[in-house]
Formats: C-alpha cells, sequence, structure tokens
C-alpha cells in the first residue's frame, strides 16, 4: 500500500515535472498556459492606462475616467489599477472563482497579477483584502479578495493584514446604479477594534471593480484609522469605450 | 448549499436544506441554527445518524447533537460567530402542488444534479431556486431521492461523487480544507463543499402502467421475432426500418438473446471495421425498450452521437430519443430513449437498464477512469452493457477470457467480400522522413500503381508531416488534386466532405480520419506504420477505411515501414482472424 503511494506521487510529479511548461491556456485552451499571449493582449490590454481614481481601462493617453474627472469617482485612493478588462473569457473566469467554487485557479495567475501590482503600486506595508459579509461567506465557504490578498502576500513577502470587517450585509453591488452603490455601502465596512493603521501605507484588494464604490468606503475606514495611503488592486475592471 | 439538523414530531431526525419542509402538518419541527455544509454535518453526526434515527428523549438528543457541533467546529478550527442554537421552523408547512411534483420527477429520474444546475432545472419548470430545492426535499423524504455530499470522504480517502477521482485539490476555506474535483469540471465543478442531488431511477409506476396500455409506435407484429429484421439483400426499405443481412443478423440474434436471458452484466461486440455494428444491437434495443426498460445509447464522441440519432430516431419511431451533448444546452427530460456523450453520462445514476457503448475504445473514453466510473454508476443495478468496437483493448480482452465479459462478433461487411488485409511494403521511414530523393521516387511509383484503382487516403503520425507530404506530392504529381487535414484545421469539416465526395485523388491526414468515414474506392496507405503511435487498433481502423462500399467492396492497404513492429502483425493477424471466422460461418464466399 505504501509503495503504491508513494509510486503514485513520483508518477504525479514526474507528471509535473514534464507537463509544467504544457499546460493549457485557462482562457482559451490553446498550448499557452497559464494565460497565451493572445489572451494576455486581449484581456489585460498593457497598454491601456488606467483611471488612477478607479482602475478602469482608458485610453493610452488619459489618467482618469470621465466619471471621475466629473467628481463622481471614488475618494481616498491614492492610486487604483486592475489587471484586466473584466470581459469575455476573463470575466468567465472571475466567475468561475466566484461563484462556481473553484479559487485554486487564482494561484495559477498570480504572476501576472504580482507583476501587474509591482509595476504599478510602490510597496506598502501590508495587504487587505475587501471583506465578505459573514451570512455570504458560509454559504460560498471562501471570499475570493481574502484568497487573492493571501496569494499577493505570500509571493512577495508582505503583511497580510485582514483587518476589515463587513458589518452590514449589503445587496450585490451588481444590481445597482451609480448612485444606488455609493448609498448602499455607507457604513458598511469596519476596521475591526483595537487595530491601529498609523502611519501605514497599504494594498486594498478585491476581485472586481467597476464605480469604485466599495474601494472607496474602504479605503475612507482604512484612512480614518491613521493609514496614509491606500492604494488599490483588482483582477479586473471596465472600459472607457 | 447549507444543511440544517431537523428533529421532526419530536422523534426522528434528518438533514434539509429547506427546514420548512420538513414540517409535518402541526407538529413541531425544530432545526439547529446556524446551517453548515451537508459534508461537515454528515462527518460531526455520524454516530448519532446511524444509531439514533428514532429516538423518545429529545431533549438528550438536541444536547447531544448541539455538544457534537460545537465540539466537531472547535476541533477543526472553524470559527463562525453564530453559536449553534434549537429553533422552532416558523411559518406555514409547505404545501406542493401535486401535479408539479409529478413534472419534477419526471424531469430528474436517474439524474445527478450538481447546485449548480437546480436552476436550469427551475427555469424549466417555472419556479426558483428555494421552490425546487423544497421539491428535492419532498422526493429525499418519499425515498425517491438523496443528498449526498459532491467529494465525499471514504474508507480510502477523499472522493467525488459524480465522477470517481480521488485526485483533488485542495485549498483552504471557511470550513477548513476543502477538495475541488477537476476530473469532471467541464460539467460545473464540484467540491467538499457542495452536494448532489441524486433521484431514483426506476420507471415510476404510474408511468409504468400508462406505457403498457399506449403501445410504441414501432411496435409491429411483424417485428416481434429477430429474423424479421432481415431481408436478402441488406439494404433498407424506403421510409420503414432497416434491415439486417445475413452476417448482422446472427450477432444481432446473440446480442438480443444475452439482453433477453444472458448471464453475464456485459458482452463486446468485436466488429469488422465498416460492418455495420450500430444496427446490430437494434433488435436487443427493441426488446428492451418493448418492457419498457431505459436505454442508453452512449459514445465518447459527440459527432458520433450526433450521427447516430437520426438512424436511431428512424428505426424507433414514435418513442421520443433524449439527446445530450456538450454541443446541446442542459436539458431535463426522461424517457425510456437516451443517446448521450460519455461525458453527459455523468449526470445520471442508476438510471439505465441497457447501455449500449459505441466506439468503447475511443478518446477520450479509453484511459479516462472517470467516464468508466460514470457509465457504471448510470446503470442500474442489474442492468447490462454492450459495448461495440471493431479494435477492442487488451483490457476488454482479458475480462472475455475471464468468463466476465461475453463475446459476440460480427467478422464480416454487408457485401460478402472479405476485409483487404494490409500489405507491408519495405520502405525505409528514416529515409522518408529526411525526403530522400530515392525514397521518394520508390514511393512515387507505388502510389502510382495505386492511384489507378481509387482515391489514395494517406495516414501519417504527425500534424506536421501532413504539411510536409502535400508539399512534396504535389510536387511529384503535378496533374493530381492533393490536399491533407488534422484535427486543428479549421477547414477540417469543409475538406473532409469534399474527399467524401470524390473532390481529391490524394488525401494525406492524421488519424482523425482513422474512423468513422467512407470513401467510395479509397485505397489506403500508411506512411511511417511502424511509427509508435500506430497500435494495433489505429492500424486496424485505419485498414478499416478500404472497400467499405458495396459498389466498390475490393482495395489495397499498404503498410509502408522500414520494418515490421509487432503492432503492424497484430493488426494484420486480427484482419485475417475475422476473415477466416466469416469464411467459416459462410458469411465471405472467399477469403481473396
Amino acid at each position: 500500500m505504501l509503495f503504491k503511494n508513494l509510486w503514485e506521487k513520483t508518477k504525479e510529479n514526474l507528471e509535473l515535472f514534464w507537463f509544467l511548461k504544457e499546460e493549457n491556456c485557462l482562457l482559451c485552451g490553446s498550448h499557452q498556459g497559464p494565460i497565451c499571449t493572445a489572451c494576455q493582449s486581449a484581456y489585460f490590454l498593457p497598454d491601456a492606462a488606467r483611471c488612477f481614481s478607479c482602475g478602469k481601462l482608458v485610453a493610452a493617453d488619459k489618467e482618469q475616467c470621465r466619471d471621475c474627472r466629473d467628481g463622481k469617482g471614488p475618494k481616498g485612493l491614492t492610486k487604483t489599477t486592475a489587471l484586466g478588462h473584466y470581459t469575455g473569457a476573463w470575466k468567465e473566469f472571475i466567475q468561475k472563482v466566484k461563484f462556481k467554487g473553484q479559487p485554486y485557479l487564482l494561484a495559477s495567475v498570480t504572476e501576472y497579477i504580482t507583476a501587474w501590482a509591482v509595476k504599478n503600486l510602490p510597496p506598502p506595508d501590508g495587504v487587505v483584502p475587501v471583506p465578505m459579509h459573514f451570512s455570504r461567506l458560509r454559504e460560498r465557504g471562501f471570499n475570493q479578495a481574502e484568497a487573492l490578498a493571501s496569494l499577493l502576500s505570500r509571493h512577495l513577502g508582505i503583511e497580510y493584514m485582514p483587518v476589515l470587517v463587513r458589518i452590514r450585509d449589503t445587496v450585490p453591488q451588481a444590481a445597482l446604479n451609480r448612485k444606488e452603490r455609493l448609498q448602499n455601502l455607507q457604513g458598511a465596512f469596519q476596521v475591526q477594534t483595537g487595530i491601529k493603521l498609523e502611519g501605514k501605507s497599504l494594498w486594498l484588494v478585491d476581485d472586481v471593480t467597476t464605480t469604485g464604490a466599495t474601494l472607496g468606503e474602504c479605503a475612507g475606514e482604512l484612512l480614518g484609522k491613521g493609514a496614509v495611503n491606500v492604494y488599490a488592486i483588482c483582477l479586473a475592471a471596465g472600459k472607457e469605450e | 448549499m447549507l444543511f440544517y439538523i431537523v428533529i421532526e414530531n419530536n422523534s426522528s431526525l434528518c438533514f434539509s436544506p429547506v427546514p420548512e419542509v420538513d414540517r409535518l402538518g402541526s407538529c413541531c419541527t425544530k432545526y439547529l441554527s446556524p446551517g453548515l455544509p451537508l459534508g461537515l454535518l454528515e462527518k460531526y453526526l455520524e454516530r448519532i445518524i446511524k444509531h439514533q434515527k428514532q429516538f423518545t428523549d429529545v431533549l438528550a438528543v438536541e444536547r447531544e447533537i448541539k455538544d457534537l457541533i460545537t465540539r466537531g467546529l472547535k476541533k477543526d478550527g472553524i470559527e463562525i460567530p453564530e453559536d449553534p442554537e434549537w429553533k422552532n421552523v416558523q411559518g406555514e408547512p409547505v404545501v406542493h402542488d401535486e401535479e408539479l411534483f409529478g413534472e419534477f420527477c419526471r424531469k430528474v429520474r436517474g439524474r445527478q444534479l450538481a447546485e449548480g444546475e437546480i436552476r436550469f432545472l427551475a427555469e424549466e419548470l417555472g419556479i426558483d431556486l428555494k421552490q425546487v430545492q423544497e421539491l428535492m426535499q419532498k422526493a429525499v423524504k418519499g425515498g425517491l431521492g438523496s443528498w449526498i455530499p459532491a467529494v465525499k470522504r471514504e474508507e480510502s480517502g477523499w472522493r467525488c461523487q459524480r465522477c470517481g477521482e480521488t485526485n483533488l485539490e485542495e485549498w483552504p476555506g471557511l470550513y477548513g480544507i476543502v477538495r475541488s474535483c477537476k476530473s469532471c469540471a467541464s460539467l460545473g465543478s464540484l467540491n467538499s463543499l457542495q452536494v448532489l442531488f441524486r433521484m431514483g431511477g426506476g420507471v415510476l409506476d404510474r408511468d409504468k402502467k400508462a406505457a403498457r396500455q399506449e403501445p410504441l409506435d414501432f411496435e409491429d407484429k411483424n417485428l416481434s421475432r429477430v429474423e424479421a429484421w432481415g431481408i436478402e439483400d441488406g439494404h433498407s426499405r424506403k421510409g420503414g426500418p432497416f434491415r439486417l443481412t445475413a452476417a448482422q443478423l446472427k450477432a444481432a440474434a446473440d446480442l438480443r438473446d444475452y439482453v433477453s436471458a444472458g448471464k453475464q452484466r456485459q458482452t463486446l461486440l468485436w466488429a469488422a471495421c465498416g460492418a455495420g455494428k450500430t444496427e446490430v444491437c437494434f433488435p436487443a434495443v427493441e426488446y428492451a425498450l418493448k418492457n419498457r426498460w431505459t436505454v442508453l445509447y452512449a459514445a465518447p464522441r459527440q459527432d458520433v452521437i450526433h450521427e447516430v440519432v437520426p438512424r436511431l430516431e428512424r428505426n424507433f419511431p414514435g418513442v421520443k430519443l433524449l439527446v445530450l451533448s456538450g454541443a446541446l444546452p442542459l436539458r431535463f427530460e426522461s424517457g425510456l430513449f437516451t443517446a448521450a456523450t460519455t461525458h453527459q453520462v455523468l449526470r445520471f445514476y442508476n438510471a439505465f437498464d441497457l447501455i449500449v457503448f459505441d466506439e468503447m475504445d475511443a478518446y477520450p473514453y479509453y484511459g479516462s477512469k472517470a467516464l468508466k466510473w460514470g457509465l457504471f454508476q448510470a446503470l442500474k443495478a442489474g442492468g447490462k452493457i454492450i459495448y461495440l468496437t471493431a479494435t477492442p483493448t487488451r483490457e476488454i480482452l482479458e475480462r472475455v477470457k475471464q468468463g466476465y465479459c461475453k463475446l459476440v462478433r460480427l467478422p464480416a461487411r454487408h457485401h460478402r467480400r472479405p476485409l483487404p488485409v494490409p500489405e507491408w511494403h519495405r520502405i525505409s521511414s528514416k529515409g522518408l522522413a529526411c525526403f530522400n530523393t530515392h525514397q521518394i521516387k520508390e514511393l512515387a511509383a507505388v502510389l502510382e500503381e495505386l492511384a489507378a484503382d481509387g482515391p489514395l487516403l494517406l495516414f501519417v503520425p504527425k500534424v506536421s508531416l501532413v504539411k510536409d507530404w502535400v508539399g512534396v506530392l504535389r510536387g511529384i504529381f503535378k496533374d493530381k488534386k492533393i490536399d491533407g487535414s488534422w484535427s486543428s484545421d479549421p477547414d477540417r469539416r469543409k475538406k473532409i466532405i469534399n474527399f467524401t465526395r470524390g473532390f481529391y485523388d490524394i488525401f494525406v491526414a492524421t488519424m482523425i480520419l482513422e474512423r468513422g468515414i467512407t470513401v467510395r474506392g479509397v485505397q489506403t496507405v500508411v506512411l511511417y506504420a511502424d511509427h509508435e503511435l500506430f497500435d494495433e487498433r489505429a492500424l486496424v481502423q485505419m485498414a478499416g477505411r478500404t472497400g467499405r462500399s458495396a459498389e466498390q467492396p475490393g482495395g489495397r492497404v499498404l503498410f509502408l515501414a522500414g520494418r515490421q513492429t509487432e503492432a503492424m502483425k497484430k493488426a494484420v493477424n486480427w484482419i485475417e482472424e475475422q476473415n477466416r471466422i466469416a469464411l467459416r460461418e459462410g458469411l465471405i464466399d472467399k477469403l481473396i
């Protein structure tokens, strides 16, 4: 029995060794993984700029999206950036992670998100995940933002700081318009009692951002407890046409 | 989906995602809040559920359960802000529309549903998710269905309950380590926090009665005996059911006898390539359907299913055929007759009395533990499987030898001519590989001679060689139409149709054309026949492309290689053996 187990393990490891580089693309299935260059350029749009307030993908010569220029964007964030455009196969991938119970898939995209974060944001004192209300966490069994934040923390050797709690269960943001989103979130987050963040610079991590309302609300709470800079990083954001 | 432990009527226990359904009339029903994944509840309460389904001292049981759960959570380091607490089920008991429940039962009979699939069922029934969960719980309470953790710990370790996979992806979650199955993730990922809902596969008594009263359209007295399926010339009557040739009839009778009275659970129909094995099963299928057995026609690949469906519909008119493949949207219906790819078979549990499994040796079934597990899971206890293949695997031949599986042979094609036996032409594969001029000249002469008898189909072992050889051959035969294809070729379908219509003189392909294609008068050549990718089964399938049509039943098959491998020898032996059996049984007129 022991020998059989050992043999199975060896076989598995050998397969890993041989096929590590032959993994298929997670998004299109072609023979170049974890994400092929065609999908990277289609969904990550490395040449497009990101709106520094809300993270939305904007034309290369712009710094901010129209909404943020008009003062409708989130407040309090020093800079926001998103790895890719929330569309097509990248959107499906994130939904698999989130709604189909496959958070382990995030491990395969760590290299892309860490590289993007390091390139676009200054080093922080800690990574803070956007929290999920307990009633939802209980149903789902995990929080994808926590999974992502802990991957970033582990890969970059930055302290993992799950300091925020969601004290009110809110309606999912996806169902609401911009104004409703902002109202929906008021007072929904809180920094855990007894936590002090004086002088800290933090990365706030979430899976997807649309208007940036959630990120803004969380940033406000963190700044209220003494943080000096809050940067936000997400897997995906919308794109300004 | 979260589950609760429920105490009904102060006397019995059950697990439920919707405690409201478990409320019986005005009886007191209590549930322990908060809800937990079913796998955890089962783990913590295993002992009590096993021994105390019925009890009298309700307070003691309540205390014990609360205690077990609190201790279990603590031991596993699971932090939940709510303390376990017994609550009374509030509100009016759920009353179900019996007609709706009947429709639900019909739709999910013999199925296993993942949580993610419930919403499709809800849409079909025109109700919401919660209502479907209520119907499911009602079925569970009535003994018609069951809930099981989708990935569950068994004595030997964790296992996906849909596909049997034990090599699972582990990740940390709120409830400790979660196990996800990647093997059947193409049907929607399953993990140990989720459940499967399984519904019994027996035809409900009421339906059975109704079915017996309504005769099936094809139930024609003339077809009640196997012989009635046959006529002299082997052509199907226009508009009518298919007719079997003498060779097919013999095998068909054997299969039907096996289905009606055989002892073994499995039987293998080993047919010659192009002998019409699908139709040979029809009398057995007919027998099963007449007895109101549930029948599944399964194959590993979508195109086989899509190609066979019209033939099944034509031969069994009036029987509703449910078709499931990855190319079609998920539908919930159930009937006597289903056709599905082996992946889709994973959606069934204990559902079929008879499974006809075509191309059992083809990818992706061959070598997949998950799909094999699924097939046996979909078979009812006491159900039977007929495997169809021209090239059985070593494994199933071994089972035949040991007596676990019965063997039926169909050694001849309908035109009474023997299968062409491959000839080995010695030509160095090394020379071919580097396009040595001398070798190419020799090859050109061989091909020239063959091409006089009909279009040439050239098999090569690698995709890159298709393009190379198309180029080389175009250089040699300037006046011939030459092209080639491989699995990821975007024009594959179009080119193959053109080839079957006689548009090309020479067609180069990888093993994609090894199965299922018929081109009149085609001569087959296997280049690099000694390549390790070409096992005896691939070689027999490739050789089987020649001589299929009644108009041109002859033709040649050439293996071009510098040496004769075991696989090449075996392929020749297999084909010669089929011919010998056919001659002995009077199914062909002569060996050459």
